[in-house]
């Protein structure tokens, strides 16, 4: 099987000690920004892009992807302990998680996170090795139109669909997209937006966009806005092994969980939220324990901790086979590609199979990695969670200066960092989505790319992207997802 | 529940400025976008038309969220609750100056004098006062982080006025 052999090939690229160590440093640093609330994958990975420049691409990216999937493990730890969740994609293992340590289960609560998520994560990289290559024989014969509306397709899902409101949600994507017009044209060579200044024709860097909503805009919110919130820290109580009873209760939950998550991640619908909300829904009808559900029932922790994992995975394979970030994270690890004149989707796996297969199989030692260090050494990450508000949030923001100037040595980029910082504040008070602007400037150039290549070979008809049945269906779907909401409320009104 | 309720008039002024300014955003874009050269060539595709389609969306978006928050509010935004805890500006000030010294300071003092600054500063933005103790934490973290990356990646940081 071919499959199997360049899997085979992968993993000894992946087994050896350099990118073993990278491996080991990316989950180990995912798993403490999972558990640390105020920095996410997204932000680590962002303030990391500098040493691209220092380090070999296949130990560059195996460390990022590590720190995707680890934060994924790391963010249950604090949801379970603390009553709120480190990640979002954690939000519902709080609720039940929460609970059980409050009842003294917080070791089973976290075996069960931690061994799911080995379970989802190990379940998925499978799937991800086999489904991968058969995206990419479709995918291969893609034109310009077809990727213009499947991008079209992903700005409309990660914006207008997930969220409390899709114009909030479009807004931040057009901010972003904007964003990622200052700069000099790729394809003509005009600069827009630069307004002469040296550091804008370059274009503004994802580094500090990405750690100016997230990092810079946090701070400033939790400072200013959020300083009541006292935090009660449940006691390590209980065994990590769980009991029989525990296995019993939770393999079903962590298959479906799994099967949930996957497909979402891996369909250009973005984000883990949604995924873990439906498998903890789903959980709650099936279980033999429903009067257990908001006291601390171990199946609402364990479905929706395999699906934040798999749905994690599942964006790899958009990412790695299509190009298509769905997540904010994803966005900057096609920025990281980018870094090294690499673009994600079907050409990267003839182009540079080797790489892609190392980092494939890196994921499967680097799950391994992390049930080890979720479930022994579980105590550690316990530790971080103690430190105090005020030296959590200075320390970010000097990393956060770190990053972004390490990225090209320039007092602008901090001036600049603070003024997004202020953006994120913004659109923080008043509720709208951060994630829909990094994809917006990542992805909004290459969208740009594919559709002036669309209309050349159409010689300006925009009928081409209704020509292709392909491309019509695409856009005929994000059609349907921006006016079927808004149509189906004007019908039940007449 | 709440007892600081703003009067209905005011309550989302906030909302009507920020929707102005996307709508101000869209315009400003759209007025940059004139001034780029016409596309060239059979197609007429060019540096244009992306500008075009982001700032006529962005101005069209504006406009909605004027309507939105003139007619009742952002959709699902609590205007009173938002009242109800009041910002806590002085710290925002403190870690504004923070970042801002940072910038202005990071080339000419450096990168560790620079970060124990804004450590400081934004520690006292948490309430935190032990000011002595976070200098002494803060260059630890800058000091450390300056060493790993200057000596061990090689990735140059600035020295400042400081010999190493």
């Amino acid at each position: 099987m071919e499959v199997l052999n360049s899997l085979a090939q992968g993993f000894s690229l992946a087994l050896t000690m350099q990118n073993l160590m990278w491996c080991f440093v990316g989950v180990t640093l995912g798993t403490a920004v999972g558990v640390l609330p105020g920095i996410g994958p997204a932000v680590t990975v962002a303030l990391l892009l500098p040493v691209t420049t220092k380090i070999d691409p296949s130990g560059a990216l195996i460390m990022f992807a590590g720190i995707y999937y680890g934060a994924m493990y790391g963010g249950s730890t604090t949801s379970i302990l603390l009553n709120t969740p480190g990640e979002s994609a954690t939000i519902v293992t709080a609720m039940e998680g929460n609970q059980m340590a409050k009842r003294g289960r917080a070791g089973a609560a976290l075996g069960t996170s931690a061994i799911g998520s080995f379970f989802a994560g190990t379940l998925t990289v499978v799937a991800l090795t086999f489904v991968s290559p058969l995206v990419v024989d479709i995918a291969i014969q893609f034109g310009p139109p077809e990727f213009f509306a499947l991008m079209v397709l992903a700005f409309t899902t990660v914006s207008a669909v997930l969220g409390g409101s899709a114009l909030r949600g479009l807004t931040a994507l057009f901010i972003g997209l904007a964003i990622g017009l200052v700069g000099i044209d790729s394809q003509s060579g005009t600069a827009r937006f630069a307004f002469d200044v040296p550091q804008l024709l370059d274009g503004i860097e994802v580094v500090t966009v990405a750690v100016g909503l997230f990092a810079v805009g946090e701070t400033l919110w939790t400072a200013s806005k959020d300083y009541k919130t006292v935090e009660t820290m449940n006691a390590m109580r209980g065994s990590i092994w769980m009991t029989a009873q525990d296995w019993k209760r939770s393999w079903g939950p962590w298959l479906r969980g799994t099967a949930i998550g996957f497909p979402f991640g891996a369909m250009p619908a973005g984000g883990a939220e949604i995924p873990t909300f439906l498998s903890y829904a789903i959980e709650k009808k099936l279980t033999k324990h429903p009067e257990e559900f908001g006291q601390g029932a171990i199946e609402g922790v364990a479905g929706p901790e395999a699906a934040n994992n798999a749905s994690s995975t599942g964006t790899m394979t958009t990412l790695l086979a299509l190009g298509l970030p769905t997540s904010a994270t994803a966005a900057i690890l096609l920025a990281a590609f980018q870094q090294y004149g690499l673009q994600p989707g079907p050409l990267l796996f003839v182009n540079s199979a080797d790489l892609v297969w190392a980092l494939i199989a890196s994921m499967y030692i680097g799950n391994i990695m992390l049930l080890v260090l979720n479930l022994p050494l579980v105590g550690i990450w316990v530790k971080l969670l103690k430190i105090p508000k005020p030296m959590l949030y200075s320390g970010i923001l000097i990393f956060a200066t770190l990053g972004v100037f390490g990225m090209r040595q320039s007092a602008f980029d901090i001036f600049l960092l603070y003024a997004i910082g202020l953006l994120g504040f913004l659109m923080r008070r008043y509720d709208f989505p951060t994630a829909p602007v990094i994809i917006g400037m990542i992805l909004g150039p290459l969208a740009e790319a594919q559709l002036r290549r669309s209309l050349s070979i159409s010689q300006g008809d925009w009928l081409i992207f209704l020509q292709k049945p392909l491309s019509a269906s695409l856009l005929a779907i994000t059609a349907a997802m921006l006016i079927g909401p808004w149509a189906w409320k004007k019908l039940r009104q007449a | 529940m709440t007892t600081t309720t703003t009067p209905e008039a005011t309550k989302h002024s906030g909302q009507v400025l920020l929707s102005v300014a996307v709508v101000l955003l869209g315009t400003a874009l759209a007025y940059g976008t004139s001034q780029l050269p016409e596309a060239s060539g059979y197609a007429k595709v060019g540096p244009r038309l992306m500008p075009s389609i982001v700032s006529g969306g962005l101005f069209v978006l504006g406009l909605l969220l004027l309507k939105e928050s003139l007619t009742g509010g952002f959709h699902r935004v609590d205007e009173d609750e938002h009242a109800a805890t009041p910002t806590n500006w002085p710290a925002f000030l403190w870690i504004s100056a923070g970042l801002v010294l940072n910038g202005l300071l990071i080339v000419s003092a450096g990168f560790v004098i620079a970060g124990t600054l804004l450590f400081v500063l934004a520690a006292r933005g948490f309430e935190s006062r032990a000011y002595v103790r976070n200098a002494v934490v803060g260059v630890a973290i800058a000091g450390f982080t300056y060493a790993f990356f200057t000596y061990g990646l090689g990735l140059a940081l600035p020295a400042g006025i400081l010999p190493f």
